[in-house]
């Protein structure tokens, strides 16, 4: 950017073809290099202290912190560490500006893309009293048998059910209902491995029954009214099924 | 690229055999200078990695998505990692930024021994990540059944979408670690070329668009480390 100012403009040489074209390129200090590193470290530790203690806070002392605090307070450290690695490790702060702006508008592309979608997510609970009954909740598993998505696996491709369910069951006939049980406490333990920071979270995800005063309240009410009564079956299973494990935990 | 590169006199001059690489080394007749050349590959890079941003913007994206979809399962799948190795991952990805940076300053200072030091732990650093991920991430939850979409295999799931977690953490993941492992490629080449006398204070594009592109594999993974291991 600079080195244009550095040559005196020269009538026989308009486009500078013959001058001594050396602007000298930025060599970043070692000092400013060591010091991002280390910052970068001390974030590092800060956002898994961060998260480690709100996990500590629910377990311990019962403070249950808004979901959104973790989350705002885990991206803005990102964010902090993103800026760092850009400006000086990639020099932006030092770079011609046309770099600048190429990479701020891929920024810019990121948020529309990252916003509307959350728009329209979580915009849903507006129109959701007149929709519910056209929503199918996905994701599960449900349909891999039926689109042939069942990978050779014979078991998806004959049961029905979401496929979290059909595994389960499929271990329990084999191992038997005693083994499963004995097994679970090795896999979930006692709690302390498994966080259930989770439920400083508002609730409003799509997962069939698991909490009744979702958005999605009324989803399976609506459902055989609308055509779509081959899925409402499963979701009965479900129903009673996590209902026994919540009552277990 | 290659042009870049590969844009050395036809044979040295009469005694001046010796001369390393980077000084023999000439710009492309069709630029005003090298800076120019310089300059222009750079912003070559920079559009590069802007469609790097916008695919892994995609990836987080599909994050969003789930996660606002199914909280529930993306918590759960979430406490199932251990933040110990994405931590852990996390310092060896800073460092291996922290000494390709050096490796570029080291050049430009003709410094070929440390330059050839550092590029040596950067690529040990992308090496490390790997095992890191392999041997203590996704061999064992595939071997335990935690796999993404119709292969989930988990017999103790306590969510109905955990099996949607997986997808989303083995894709973005995955995707990660293809862009490390070209990354691990690129930087042999540089240690190659280096080793030849390839680059020097007047001449390291090269040098600089694998630096750029390796930091922004690091930036990506300052992004997926707590959506993936922290937030809950």
């Amino acid at each position: 950017m600079s080195h244009a100012q550095e040559h005196e403009y020269n009538p026989a040489d308009p486009h500078g073809f013959h001058a001594d074209g050396h602007h000298g390129h930025v060599i970043v200090p070692w000092q400013i290099l060591l010091g991002v590193l280390l910052a970068l470290l001390f974030f590092t530790i800060l956002t898994v202290f961060q998260a480690q203690f709100e996990k500590h806070a629910a377990y311990e002392w019962g403070w249950i912190i808004p979901g959104w605090v973790n989350v705002v307070l885990a991206m803005g450290i990102a964010c902090i560490k993103g800026g760092l690695v850009a400006l000086f490790f990639m020099q932006l702060r030092y770079d011609s500006g046309i770099n600048v702006l190429l990479f701020l508008f891929t920024l810019f592309a990121v948020w529309l893309f990252i916003m509307f979608t959350a728009l329209d997510l979580n915009s849903r609970g507006l129109v959701t009293e007149w929709r519910s009954g056209e929503v199918v909740s996905g994701g599960s598993g449900v349909g891999f048998g039926e689109y042939g998505l069942s990978q050779g696996r014979d078991d998806i491709k004959s049961a029905a059910g979401p496929v979290y369910m059909r595994v389960k069951d499929n271990y329990i006939a084999e191992h038997g209902i005693e083994d499963y049980n004995s097994h679970k406490k090795d896999h979930h333990g006692s709690g302390s491995e498994l966080s259930d920071a989770w439920q400083s979270r508002s609730h409003s995800g799509l997962t069939p029954g698991l909490f009744s005063t979702g958005v999605w309240e009324g989803l399976d009410d609506g459902h055989d009214d609308h055509g779509h009564g081959d899925h409402g079956e499963h979701h009965d299973d479900e129903h009673t099924d996590e209902d026994q494990g919540e009552s277990e935990g | 690229m290659a042009s870049i590169d590969t844009h050395q006199p036809a044979l040295p001059e009469p005694g001046n055999e010796k001369v390393p690489l980077w000084q023999r080394y000439t710009h492309g007749h069709h630029w005003r200078n090298a800076d120019d050349e310089f300059d222009a590959a750079k912003i070559g890079i920079w559009l590069f990695l802007a469609t790097e941003v916008l695919l892994f913007s995609g990836m987080f994206c599909a994050y969003a998505i789930f996660r606002m979809m199914y909280p529930e399962s993306i918590a759960a799948g979430s406490s199932y990692l251990d933040w110990r190795w994405g931590g852990l991952n996390t310092v060896v990805l800073l460092i291996s930024s922290f000494t390709i940076a050096m490796a570029i300053r080291n050049v430009q200072l003709n410094q070929q021994f440390w330059a050839r030091i550092n590029l040596l732990i950067t690529w040990l650093c992308a090496a490390a990540f790997l095992v890191i991920k392999l041997v203590f991430e996704y061999i064992p939850k595939w071997s335990e059944g935690k796999r993404p979409g119709s292969l989930f295999d988990y017999p103790f799931a306590q969510h109905a979408h955990e099996n949607v977690w997986w997808s989303i953490y083995y894709v973005s993941t995955g995707i990660h670690a293809t862009h490390v492992i070209g990354g691990m490629v690129l930087i042999a080449w540089l240690i190659y070329r280096q080793g030849k006398g390839a680059y020097g204070p007047t001449h390291y594009t090269m040098m600089e668009g694998v630096g750029l592109y390796w930091h922004i594999v690091d930036l990506v993974w300052i992004f997926l480390f707590p959506l993936l291991y922290l937030v809950h």
